[in-house]
């Protein structure tokens, strides 16, 4: 659980390679390449139904190119198996109901229960981590409280406190700030930044938040069927920048004026 | 029980191999399906229960036809209808795995067709219908001691396997994609939970019946669920309900001369409609 994520500390922890992908033949990824290597923080830009999400759970191993591989730690994403522990997943919305009778230092503990292995225990040592990751995420005083008494922003941190309870060397979140206030928002982005830094971990995050990634995220790429580009944060230009959004807005017009069909 | 009106319940089980055997039946079925009960409500598993139970009536019909119905037979009609279960809880899985289907439309077609099967096999072969009366509704008292055995073995495999995987269960009834995204084998979970609910409903049938069996594994997890906010003490509320309520109705059919396994399902009504007004005052 401890130590093997300071090594090959400039290897890819993360390689998209020549990658398609299409959902019932209509096209989401077309021939996409991406690295990741071990340290850094990606934020990946880009419209909504340009792909973010898409890739994101082909890196988790979720869902297999059609063409293409993605390798994460020198693996195939979707053969990770057991290895999958070593990555962490913050999901766009949390699939599972609040109303699950576990308390918030519960759930954060269930993030420990594949490291710790089948037929042992919880026991001090995994409450005690996740105690820890609660303060680190801001929340110790929510540890006793039934999830579904937390506010959504409260409900994220917990499950961006599981995903990192194990120490993942890869941390992968989709949209983690839908449904927080905007002072949430930017205090979530400083704690994550701090804590990517604390446990070194790489992070790939998607996001529409320009504003806060920016100044969060080492690199950043922009996802809309391709990567149009992926660059160091601080070489971006704004015209960059804007092309994400403007993307956005070309993909709006054409739903617009198309029936809502998809462009490709 | 009508040779046994004037007697006490205690007296009963103290002259009685029969009674205690009904005792310890009611006891091990009513923990066991109580235990499953806490994973059927987390994970919405209430109809697919329904469903697998209803296919132990045709699992049961084939055992009757293949092995006949003496009291020697009894142990390898429970095998069959072992088999036919875990045979339809896989199939429904699968077929449920299909992107354009919804598990319950799945559940809907086996649930179905097993009845079907075992009317039509009824009809094919003239069976004596009154044993079927007693896998449809139970019957308590007709439970042999073959039967316990077979009860108690279904149930030390069950509980053992929960008890070792205690944890990872508690994370699958969370969040199956989430269980799966930590590494944990979320297509293992699913099929062992069905696995262990055909195995429980097999246990449980003789006792309670086709029809009935489904009310003992929602009923104690859903009351639990009502007055808890974590799953430990859920699970234990839920077996301690089970246990409870399967004794209390017990000893109240013996009382009036009525059905055990409808009393059972009575009472543990009853019970939850207490926890509902209790948590309905507190919240």
């Amino acid at each position: 659980m401890n130590g093997s994520h300071t090594d090959n500390s400039a290897a890819p922890v993360v390689q998209v390679d020549h990658v398609d992908f299409a959902w019932d033949g209509a096209e989401v990824l077309a021939d996409c390449n991406l690295e990741v290597l071990a340290g850094q923080f990606l934020g990946l830009l880009g419209p909504n139904g340009g792909g973010k999400t898409t890739l994101i759970r082909l890196i988790l191993g979720e869902l297999v190119p059609d063409r293409g591989q993605v390798l994460v730690l020198g693996r195939e994403a979707h053969r990770l198996g057991r290895e999958r522990r070593l990555v962490g997943y913050v999901p766009q919305r949390e699939r599972a109901e609040a109303n699950f009778p576990a308390t918030a230092l519960d759930t954060v503990v269930m993030g420990t229960f594949s490291s710790l292995g089948y037929g042992r225990r919880v026991g001090h040592a995994q409450r005690e981590a996740a105690v820890r990751i609660l303060e680190l995420m801001g929340i110790p005083h929510v540890a006793d409280k039934p999830l579904r008494q937390l506010s959504g922003g409260q409900q994220q941190r917990v499950f961006v406190a599981r995903a990192l309870v194990s120490q993942p060397r890869l941390l992968l979140v989709d949209e983690p700030t839908v449904g927080m206030d905007v002072g949430g928002q930017e205090s979530f982005f400083k704690e994550l930044k701090a804590l990517q830094e604390e446990l070194q971990m790489t992070v790939v995050m998607a996001t529409h938040d320009m504003g806060h990634i920016r100044h969060v995220a080492s690199w950043l790429a922009c996802v809309s069927r391709q990567i149009h580009w992926h660059r160091p944060s601080e070489e971006l230009t704004e015209e960059e920048l804007d092309q994400a959004c403007e993307l956005g807005a070309y993909h709006r017009h054409v739903k617009t004026h198309h029936g809502g069909q998809k462009e490709n | 029980m009508s040779q046994m009106e004037h007697t006490g319940f205690w007296q009963a089980v103290a002259e009685f191999a029969f009674m205690r055997q009904a005792l310890a039946a009611a006891i091990i079925v009513g923990g066991l399906c109580s235990v499953l009960s806490v994973y059927v409500v987390l994970r919405r598993m209430a109809f697919i229960g329904n469903g697998i139970s209803h296919a132990a009536f045709g699992g049961i019909a084939l055992g009757l036809l293949l092995f006949g119905s003496d009291a020697t037979s009894s142990l390898a009609t429970s095998l069959v209808t072992a088999a036919f279960c875990l045979a339809v809880a896989v199939a429904i899985g699968l077929v449920s795995q299909h992107e354009r289907l919804s598990p319950d439309s799945a559940i809907g077609i086996f649930f179905a067709f097993s009845m079907a099967l075992g009317v039509f096999l009824v009809g094919l072969r003239k069976l004596y219908t009154a044993d079927l009366m007693t896998y449809l509704f139970g019957s308590i008292l007709a439970v042999t001691r073959d039967d316990l055995i077979l009860m108690t073995a279904l149930a030390a495999l069950i509980m053992g396997f929960v008890a070792l995987s205690y944890k990872e269960l508690i994370y699958y009834s969370f969040d199956p994609h989430m269980a799966w995204a930590s590494g944990l084998s979320a297509t293992f979970f699913h099929y062992a939970l069905l696995t262990m609910l055909a195995l429980t409903i097999v246990a449980s049938v003789k006792v309670v019946g086709v029809v009935l069996v489904s009310a003992f594994l929602v009923i104690p997890g859903a009351t639990a669920r009502l007055i808890c906010v974590r799953f430990g003490t859920m699970m234990a509320v839920a077996v301690v309900f089970g246990i409870l309520s399967a004794f209390l109705g017990l000893y109240t059919s013996h009382l009036w001369n009525v059905p055990t396994g409808a009393t059972i399902v009575i009472t543990q009504f009853l019970g939850f409609g207490v926890a509902w007004l209790v948590a309905a005052k507190r919240d």
